[in-house]
């Protein structure tokens, strides 16, 4: 009972770095229809950026957490006017595939620059240890994800319901012409929807630097794992991403435990193949 | 009319004679190896161009169909002795039959979410394949034995044979294509592509199309694979079962020009030379040749949305207007 | 469809013949001068390392001493002990140079199969050896068979030399996963025997590529013969988003000991989680991989101490060449990220001096005389930086007289601990709990 209640509880903190990156991909795909193949490499970069203000600095990730989401945010406007904004006017799987080159480019620059060896944070980290419930066993580290990812969830929910900018750029997702019309800059509300899902990927970076290792290719399997989420949590949908990413990180535990760790992959897959075989868009899309 | 024809007739037997000349012009083993890839690549484009490029379903998992071939030419060798000249034609059907279940569970499923859905069936067959002891599992197969008749076996020690092989087999699907090109499946693609709900108003079983053209695309990618392997005669998963050969295949295409014939050839020989030569010149400074590579990749991807075959048609374009402008300048 | 055509033939005409053409000067950048021929006075010799890709830093620290070794055998070194240090170059060849010509394989079976065909028909190198994996190794014995070219390697996957492929042209010196796990277990009997240590249980902890895939089956098999209960089997993905079930599972099974075939990140990655779990395993035993590489013992630092791996070179074996080696690393100025000398180095190391050894002994670069050579190696066991039992091939191109050990780590470098017999320190059994 223990295990599976300890099985659980990881399984929700696991869940909760794909749901992080999972929003970042709903944020682009909701409102400038790209599948952003270089999502994780924004992932990749934010846990360098933690890396580094460890190693410099001595700070703890979650100190650098706004570093590292300004970082990534500045890099995400570079990115978008450079090469995103000439993208969008190219077939929609030319854009895909931009992306995917960019990845390459940001993956093989950060072996270029800092190295291709694996490294874990060098500096001791104060917020760590453990909690030992009796029944749960709680690493302090590890709730930082959770914790994360639910107030980047409540963030983005508040930002895009309740503010102009957000307003603007959801009137955009809608029509892009449309929203033009009424005054609105579709150019600048896709800009800022572009660096803020770099952002939270940088965000999501130093979170995940607490017990994950770093290394330039980081970021290509929990990007695979974050398009999954998105798909089954619906177009573009925010929530269904969140959710579906912790779904995910349950099933992927539990399957580990219960059936055989070395397919526990394909258990995951296999939620996602049945939610999106019941709801082919997804479980919160419209 | 005639005249123009027995000039395309010229050209081709021009074409066909380079064909001849070059594998004999650079022969080494190193050009033979990119002239093969050349050909592996072209093919694996090919076939994914009928269903990414005229049916418009973006799937980024056709490593499968890939590996799917190579292992049936491997694994009928090992069980059963069976030359690959037949194993690849079994490793065919097989991936039409795995393609039609597969599409026929996937195909429902429009735009980004049927990319997705692909990869993950994709990591789910990795997964299968590493953890079968019966092919291999993650230790791969080996077919390599200097005992096998070179011929009947197709384990060439001359790399030029397999160049003049493959490129034989290129030409052959080329032509295929050429002809489906031109009839009515390829017609019906092309509107299901453009708009699905208006090609079935006008009387086309979008569904039964796509899955036909699904199956079609697995088919010429596992015959792909089937020659990858009596190239390389050694396999495993993380060779030939990756997420990255699924993208390449996308991104061979759509750098020659997607939903055309000639357009994955083109892709297939620019990015094989990039890739190979990037390399070679560059991966002593530790990651640079990737870098340029990805940079080069965007910049031809991001200004010829069209793909590489578009050029001249653009150049064209703009002499065109050019020359409507010159003309239209001293009437004013 | 006249342009079309025209184009299409342009283009085709462009790429293969710049492909083509610019093969003769290519591999230069090496330094490498010469015309692209092995003329009587330099000797190219191919390496094949991934100098990009996720084992981009091992193949680099490869590249570099394979340098270092080159310079030592090319110039005048009387002071050392080393076999082909004393003399300039290849004495029986009028002091000839070997030339390096280093290729990337990226960690690419396919990668690694055009850069040796490019290496063989295009540099004209007499031999390949450098830093492969088993899979790799597979993919490149193809092409060296069908060249006749020689291909030495020290990856230890059983199959490469167990008969099911007659390779004529490949040859390891070092040893298979057979006999390190069979120290392994060894191991395990003597710490019962002489520490009461009172091992029962075991349980495997594998990743799923080809690495742990192979070591699996033989770890079984020696379980069975040497009476130790498997009480957890994991195969895992080591590029897994997580290990929490693999490390629950195993907390639950509680093994004595636990045998771990893992790369680097899933080590550290392994060691995270058991930590977050408050689980220190009883005690393990690693199957190298991720265990000697550098960027694993920097990111690990004093958290790796008392964790066994085996190995085949330690830098406490007794010896003058041992010594001599880890000084004229130590000081290598090739030696830029100043790492320690590991395991995997030096096996790979010792494919390029058993080479030149075998050019020299030959007296000739000629394929069939280098075979013979290499199969029946004059050697002095004192000049050689791993001290085997012996050199001796089987039909299939293994050294059946190579022998490891097992070494555990404390206080920042790998210490012998098995046989007895070169042991520098006592084992420590059981673990200390990691400092939660």
């Amino acid at each position: 009972m223990s295990v599976f209640l300890q099985g659980l509880y990881e399984g929700i903190i696991n869940g909760s770095i794909l749901a992080l990156i999972a929003m970042g991909i709903a944020l682009v795909w909701g409102v400038m229809n790209i599948l952003s193949f270089s999502q994780g490499e924004f992932l990749m970069l934010g846990m360098f950026v933690s890396y580094y203000a460890n190693r410099l600095l001595g700070l703890d990730p979650i100190v650098a957490m706004p570093l590292s989401a300004l970082v990534l945010f500045v890099l995400g406007i570079i990115i978008y006017k450079l090469i995103i904004a000439r993208a969008l006017r190219g077939p929609i799987l030319s854009q895909r595939l931009i992306t995917f080159a960019l990845s390459m480019v940001l993956v093989y620059s950060a072996q270029l620059f800092f190295g291709a060896e694996y490294k874990t944070l060098s500096n001791p980290v104060k917020f760590s240890g453990t909690i030992d419930l009796g029944f749960l066993t709680i690493a302090k580290q590890k709730l930082v994800p959770f914790l994360l990812a639910l107030i980047v969830a409540g963030l983005l929910f508040w930002f895009l319901r309740y503010t102009r900018m957000g307003k603007a750029i959801q009137a955009t997702s809608m029509d892009r012409y449309a929203a033009g019309l009424v005054g609105i800059n579709p150019d600048r509300a896709y800009t800022i929807s572009f660096a803020l899902a770099s952002a939270v990927a940088g965000a999501a970076g130093c979170a995940l630097t607490y017990y994950y290792y770093l290394y330039p290719n980081v970021g290509a399997t929990f990007q695979l794992w974050g398009f999954i989420a998105v798909a089954m949590g619906g177009f573009g949908s925010i929530t269904g991403a969140f959710l579906s990413g912790l779904l995910m990180g349950i099933a992927d535990t539990l399957t580990g435990l219960y059936v055989n760790t070395a397919i526990k992959y394909i258990g995951v897959c296999v939620v996602f193949l049945v939610a999106v075989s019941f709801r082919p868009k997804g479980i919160f899309g419209k | 009319m005639k005249k123009l024809s027995s000039k395309r007739y010229l050209l081709w037997a021009g074409i066909l004679v380079i064909l001849i000349v070059l594998p004999l012009l650079f022969n080494t083993a190193f050009s033979h190896h990119i002239m093969t890839m050349m050909c592996i690549w072209a093919l694996l484009g090919m076939g994914w161009n009928f269903i990414g490029g005229y049916a418009g379903q973006i799937s980024n998992g056709h490593a499968i169909y890939y590996a799917f071939g190579a292992y049936a030419n491997a694994m009928l060798l090992q069980w059963f002795n069976l030359s690959p000249w037949i194993a690849m034609w079994v490793g065919c059907l097989l991936s039409a039959g795995i393609a039609f279940l597969i599409g026929k569970g996937l195909l429902r499923f429009r735009g980004h979410v049927f990319a997705i859905a692909t990869m993950a069936v994709a990591e789910c067959v990795r997964l299968i394949f590493i953890n079968t002891k019966a092919v291999g599992g993650a230790t791969g197969v080996y077919i390599f034995s200097a005992k096998l008749n070179p011929i009947l076996y197709m384990q060439f020690s001359s790399t030029r044979t397999y160049v003049y092989l493959y490129m034989a087999i290129v030409v052959c699907v080329l032509l295929f294509v050429r002809w489906l090109n031109k009839t009515k499946f390829c017609y019906y693609l092309r509107a299901i592509n453009g708009n699905e709900t208006a090609a079935e108003s006008a009387g086309i079983n979008a569904a039964n199309y796509k899955l036909l053209a699904y199956m079609l695309s697995a088919v010429i990618v596992s015959l792909a694979g089937s020659l990858y392997m009596q190239f390389m005669l050694y396999t495993d998963p993380s060779m030939i079962l990756t997420s990255n050969i699924s993208m390449m295949i996308v991104l061979v295409t759509v750098m020659g020009g997607v939903g055309t014939v000639y357009g994955p050839i083109i892709g297939a020989i620019v990015l094989t030379y990039i890739s190979e030569y990037t390399r070679v010149y560059l991966s002593h400074y530790n990651g640079l040749d990737m870098v340029i590579y990805g940079v080069l990749v965007i910049l031809i991807v991001l200004f010829i949305p069209d793909g590489l075959i578009s050029i001249p048609g653009r150049i064209k374009r703009h002499r065109e207007r050019r020359h409507t402008a010159g003309k239209e300048a001293p009437a004013k | 469809m006249k342009k079309f055509l025209s184009f299409f033939l342009a283009v085709t005409m462009i790429f293969t013949l710049a492909a083509c053409g610019n093969n003769t000067n290519s591999g230069n950048q090496n330094g490498s001068a010469g015309d692209g021929q092995s003329d009587g006075n330099t000797i190219r010799i191919g390496v094949l390392t991934p100098l990009t890709g996720s084992s981009a830093q091992l193949g680099n620290q490869v590249a570099a001493i394979y340098q270092m070794l080159t310079d030592v055998i090319n110039e005048e070194h009387p002071e050392l002990t080393m076999a082909m240090a004393a003399s300039a170059g290849i004495t029986s060849m009028d002091g000839a140079k070997l030339e390096l010509v280093i290729a990337d394989h990226k960690s690419d079976a396919t990668t690694a199969v055009s850069e040796a065909k490019r290496l063989i028909t295009e540099q004209n190198v007499v031999a390949i050896c450098g830093e492969f994996t088993s899979a790799i190794a597979k993919a490149v014995a193809v092409v060296t068979e069908q060249y006749e070219v020689p291909l030495i390697v020290s990856c230890s996957a059983v199959s490469l030399t167990d008969g099911t492929n007659d390779f004529q042209w490949f040859f390891r010196y070092a040893i298979t996963d057979e006999t390190y796990i069979k120290d392994t277990f060894d191991f395990m009997n003597y710490l019962n025997e002489n520490y009461d240590a009172g091992i029962k249980t075991i349980a495997m902890f594998s990743e799923d590529s080809e690495f742990g895939a192979n070591i699996v089956p033989i770890e079984e098999k020696y379980a069975a013969e040497y009476g130790y209960e498997i009480v957890e089997k994991i195969n895992y993905s080591s590029s897994a988003t997580n290990l929490t079930s693999e490390v629950l599972k195993i907390k639950e099974a509680d093994p004595d000991v636990l045998l771990m075939s893992s790369f680097v990140s899933d080590a550290l990655l392994f060691f995270n989680t058991c930590k977050e779990q408050k689980y220190t395993p009883n005690f393990i035993i690693g199957q190298r991989g991720g265990f000697i590489q550098s960027d694993y013992l920097t990111a690990m630092g004093d958290e790796n101490n008392y964790i066994c791996t085996t190995g085949s070179w330690a830098s406490d074996i007794n010896t003058d060449v041992t010594k001599e080696l880890v000084d004229l690393w130590a000081n290598s100025s090739y030696n830029t990220e100043k790492v320690d000398l590991m395991d995997s180095h030096v096996k790979d190391a010792m494919n390029l001096l058993f080479l030149a050894m075998a050019i020299e002994q030959a007296g000739t670069t000629e394929s069939t005389a280098l075979r013979e050579a290499l199969l029946n190696l004059d050697y002095d066991m004192d000049t050689l930086m791993i001290p085997w039992n012996g050199i001796s091939f089987n039909e299939y191109g293994q050294n059946t007289q190579s022998n490891g050990f097992v070494t555990q780590y404390y206080d920042g470098a790998y210490h012998t601990v098995f046989p007895a017999a070169g042991a520098s320190m006592e084992p420590v059994f059981p673990m200390p709990e990691f400092d939660y």
